[in-house]
């Protein structure tokens, strides 16, 4: 602008609020100075001129007011303009520096999408499992669901959520606590009839149940209270999926009909996809409880057949510690007027949210120590960052200093490097959620293949916590280097040439390969514990074998009239699968470990009473002949079961070592004699046999007291039946041959359900599977990282100390020596980390010991492979700067200089 | 004779396109060259120069006098130019239109 002659130009200043008043007042009080001396100069009186000036001027608070009004709006936008111009400004550069060393930035982007994407899958999952209630369940803040723990007559106290239906009508009716509640019951059903039938999960829902989760039907409706009532018309809300695959989605399957178990329903809706209730693991159909109870639990309304899981819904102005008091103190008074062992139990009001109830499965906290472990990922990556932007700005420090020299702002440069690196990962964020997405589904499918996963794997909150990782990763990786670059002394940088020193720059980027360094060894100590346990998980002892033990079960009440008829359709059905070939041997049986088991009480002649077990029990159980054999259980003194077990033999019974233990201690048990139900009447069971101790339904304990009893002296309700088919082979293998030889044994059988034992202990596996897989790969991943940012420390080292090697050298140091330098300098970093992570490992992974299994937190069999590894690894990245080093050239050393 | 907002702007703009001045010195020159027929209050002239400061009408920069006084200075931009070019054409269909309707027949 060119200004006035004689008129200077002032040093333009930046706008601020504040200022904007200031100004409008100096421009006002100069017209009116300018005005007042014209008018005086034609003649007027200094008080006429000031008058007649603010007649001209019209009323001045009022233009004083809008001219601010209009300044500040004016300033405000031009600041909103400059920050967009200088944000673009930063991404520009950014792109360019992009261009100019894309190998230095793809590595850079990889390292924090790896970080990033394993952070973003983790959540996935803890989202999943610790953070939502169940899909489509709308929770108030007053939804809870129902525990009850009490402590039984072992001593052992016991939380457990399911209870009698008697007890859910008088919690939800008269417990003065909750005005809804609801109940219901996951279980398997038969769908359809012979060849084409199909194993479905149900859930036995009360008619509230849905209503309290303030779930809607998709297409039509959930049961009413009328049709959820004994003896209405059967009615069913499949499942979203079972909706697809059967009827192709079809949106007038209203009112068709569908046979399930023993009875026909007619649907009535379709549930929301990822409906399932109060679990995670897939429903099919929606029955209604008091409609099918009968079909499936057979005694459903007494008091002791605990069946029931309950959500409820608190009275405004009833806290949980309140509800829990008033619905605990009617139970109590319910059972003890109904004289039940309830009397004394105390009732939890826990949090929808399935994993963070009192019964939270161990994947839930295995998830959230993952999530640890993604967050070190996270850290080590960023480190790693950091370290390759420090080594860059140092190989930048004349350009950067030229820039400051130039007049660029601290602050301006601060941004423009902060502005690179939080670029550098959103970039990665992309890669990130690609790698989320296919971890999500890789840890689904292999990791957590039991629950409910309608949802695709990248949710809208995975993909905002991505982001959101992302953005503090690339402020975290940047703000340290930036720091350093922008504090520049210009005039040294300037004058120095190439040659700089290492200074506390230097001991910042040791200090992060350390760090790296320790946490790595944090995780792969972490994730030996858990390849650890996984292993002392798959090879302990369960009693039975698990790779060649196939069960088979099917509810075949309801195609035979008599128990006659049906004991022939089992052994038929036994004959059949025993004829195939692969098959070794082949029995019947009336528990199964995990899956059903009796307790039963028992009388030895001639005392008073039997000591109790930790374990309880005993328990009992019918088999026929070949049990033990095709369960792989070995019989330790005695015989096993043989034909001649008959009705009308003389009553035997086998028993556990345990058993064996408990009331015959230090005697010999075989040829001893006890009563069964402790009935007088009947003759004494002889111990023939006693067995090898096998698990019941807790994985790693084999004590408890078990007996068994030759089926054919029994006369166990028909219904529990379970085909026990020993393979010689993998039993995987030969599911669906003996699947089809069960099903065909009879036209119009219910579905057939085949499974292998491995998979029944899956569950129990699961967990340190699930800890193992992860910690390993992230160990892995965390691994790499370090090694590759202990490899550019080194190789920035060796570079930046090219002249003074060269020096060195030509002083007459040996090749050998320079070599040995950079390598001791490398493994003294990495020896530093490991003692560090050893050393936090050992004080903090007691934290872990109640995840593991059958191991010590402090093995030292996981803690020295780790730190080898990890020392072999910082040995490799030593390697290469190190040939560099002791490559380099003397003379051209000092020439470059 | 009151003035229209619009035209107020038109007139501002023209004064600045001899050149930058500051809001004393455009005050003057309207009032002088209208012969003061227009009635243009000073403060309605400040509203107007600063509001085409916020639409980026006019630059303004502050500068010293040579006794040392801060005085801000106001200068056309180019989409300033625009607006005057506008403007004046309107004014001028205008104003013909007018005329024609009011000319004795």
């Amino acid at each position: 602008m060119a200004l006035r002659p004689g008129v200077r130009r002032l040093f333009r200043l930046e706008g601020s609020r504040s200022r904007v008043a200031t100004d409008v007042d100096s421009e006002l009080a100069y017209h009116f100075e300018q005005t007042i001396s014209e008018l005086r100069a034609a003649g007027m009186d200094e008080a006429t001129a000031t008058r007649e000036a603010g007649r001209r001027f019209g009323d001045i608070d009022v233009v004083r007011r809008r001219l601010t009004a209009i300044g500040t709006a004016r300033v405000e936008r031009e600041r909103r303009q400059q920050w967009w111009r200088a944000l673009a400004q930063d991404v520009t550069y950014t792109v360019r520096s992009i261009r100019r060393e894309p190998a230095f930035v793809a590595v850079l982007v990889l390292t924090l999408a790896l970080g990033i994407g394993a952070n973003g899958t983790i959540f996935g999952v803890i989202d999943r499992l610790l953070l939502r209630p169940p899909a489509h369940v709308i929770d108030d803040g007053r939804l809870g669901v129902l525990h009850f723990r009490k402590i039984g007559r072992n001593g052992v106290e016991t939380t457990r959520p399911a209870r009698s239906f008697p007890d859910f009508v008088a919690l939800r009716d008269s417990s003065g606590a909750f005005d809804a509640a609801g109940a219901y019951m996951r279980t398997e059903l038969s769908l359809g009839r012979g060849a084409s039938a199909e194993r479905v999960f149900a859930g036995l829902a009360t008619a509230d149940f849905t209503k309290v989760l303030g779930v809607r039907a998709k297409v039509g409706r959930f049961f009413s209270s009328d049709e959820d009532r004994e003896g209405a018309p059967p009615v069913v809300v499949i499942g979203d999926g079972l909706w697809r695959r059967h009827y192709g989605a079809d949106s007038t399957v209203l009112g068709r009909t569908v046979l399930l178990g023993n009875t026909t329903y007619t649907i009535i809706g379709v549930a929301p996809p990822g409906f399932t209730g109060l679990g995670l693991e897939r429903v099919d159909v929606w029955v209604p409880a008091q409609v099918v109870a009968g079909d499936v639990i057979g005694t459903w309304r007494n008091r002791n057949v605990y069946w029931l899981q309950m959500v409820v819904h608190r009275r405004a102005g009833v806290d949980v510690q309140m509800a829990e008091r008033l619905a605990t103190r009617h139970h109590q008074a319910v059972n003890r007027a109904a004289g039940e062992s309830d009397s004394l139990a105390w009732v939890i009001v826990a949090p929808i949210v399935p994993a963070r109830g009192p019964q939270a499965p161990p994947q839930a906290r295995v998830a959230a120590w993952l999530g640890g472990v993604a967050f070190a990922v996270l850290l080590i990556a960023c480190a790693n960052v950091a370290n390759l932007l420090l080594a860059r700005a140092a190989r930048r420090r004349r350009e950067l200093a030229v820039r400051v020299a130039l007049g660029i702002g601290r602050g301006r440069l601060l941004g423009q490097l902060l502005t690179e690196s939080v670029v550098f990962a959103l970039v990665a964020s992309l890669a990130a959620l690609v790698i989320a997405w296919w971890g999500g589904e890789l840890m689904r499918a292999t990791l957590l293949p039991d629950l409910d996963w309608s949802e695709p794997p990248l949710s809208l909150r995975i993909v905002a916590f991505t982001l959101f990782v992302a953005l503090a990763a690339g402020v975290l990786a940047g703000v340290v280097p930036a720091l350093f670059s922008s504090r520049q002394d210009v005039a040294h940088e300037l004058r120095a040439g190439t040659r700089a020193r290492g200074g506390h720059r230097g001991l910042v980027r040791r200090s992060l390969v350390i760090v790296q360094a320790s946490l790595s060894t944090m995780l792969l100590v972490g994730a030996g514990l858990f390849l650890s346990s996984w292993r002392s998980a798959e090879s302990a002892d369960t009693g039975f074998d698990r790779d060649r033990v196939l069960i088979g079960a099917v509810d075949a009440t309801f195609v035979t009239n008599t128990r006659r008829e049906h004991a022939a359709l089992w052994d038929r059905m036994r004959e059949l699968v025993q004829a195939l070939p692969g098959v070794e041997s082949s029995a019947l049986t009336v528990t199964m470990p995990y899956l059903a088991s009796f307790g039963a009480t028992i009388a030895v002649p001639g005392r008073d009473s039997i000591p109790t077990s930790r374990a309880g029990g005993p328990y009992v159980n019918a088999v026929t002949t070949d049990y033990f054999s095709a369960m792989g259980i070995a019989i330790r003194r005695g015989r096993a079961f043989t034909p001649g077990d008959r009705v009308g033999a003389p009553p035997v019974a086998v028993i556990s070592e345990a058993m064996a233990k408990l009331v015959w201690p230090g005697d010999e048990a075989i040829g001893q004699c006890f009563r069964v139900d402790a009935v007088d009447s009947l003759p004494c069971t002889t111990v023939v046999g006693i067995a090898e101790n096998a698990v019941r339904n807790e994985f790693g304990s084999t004590d408890n007291p078990q007996f068994y009893l030759p089926l054919e002296q029994q006369q166990w309700d028909p219904g529990m039946r379970w085909l026990v088919v020993r393979t010689r082979g993998d039993a995987g293998a030969m599911i669906t041959v003996v699947r089809q030889a069960m099903q065909t044994t009879m036209a119009s059988l219910p579905y057939a359900d085949v499974r292998t034992m491995r998979s029944v202990l899956d569950p129990s596996v699961a967990p340190w599977r699930l800890g193992a897989t992860m910690f390993t790969l992230l160990g892995a991943l965390a691994l790499v990282v370090a090694a590759i940012g202990l490899y550019s420390v080194l190789a920035y080292e060796v570079s930046r100390r090219t002249s003074e090697l060269g020096v060195r050298l030509a002083l007459g140091a040996r090749r050998a020596d320079v070599y040995r330098l950079v390598l001791r300098d490398g493994l003294g970093q990495a020896v530093l980390g490991v003692a560090l992570g050893c050393g936090i490992a050992l004080a903090g992974s007691g934290a872990l010991a109640t995840l593991l299994f059958r191991t010590s937190p402090r093995e030292p069999t996981v803690y020295l492979p780790v730190a080898a590894i990890l020392i072999a690894a910082a040995m490799l990245a030593s390697l290469i700067p190190a040939r560099r080093a002791a490559r380099t050239d003397p003379v051209e050393a000092m020439k470059a200089e | 004779m009151e003035i229209i907002q619009g035209t107020l702007d038109t007139l501002i703009l023209k004064t600045l396109t001899w050149g930058p001045r500051h809001g004393y010195a455009v005050a003057r020159w309207i009032r002088e060259t209208t012969l003061d027929e227009l009635h243009i209050e000073d403060g309605a002239l400040y509203t107007s120069l600063h509001r085409m400061e916020k639409r980026g009408w006019v630059g303004a920069e502050w500068g010293l006098t040579p006794e040392g006084r801060r005085v801000k200075f106001y200068e056309i931009t180019a989409a300033g130019r625009h607006a005057l070019e506008a403007q004046a054409a309107q004014w001028a269909r205008y104003t013909r239109a007018v005329g024609r309707v009011l000319q004795p027949a």
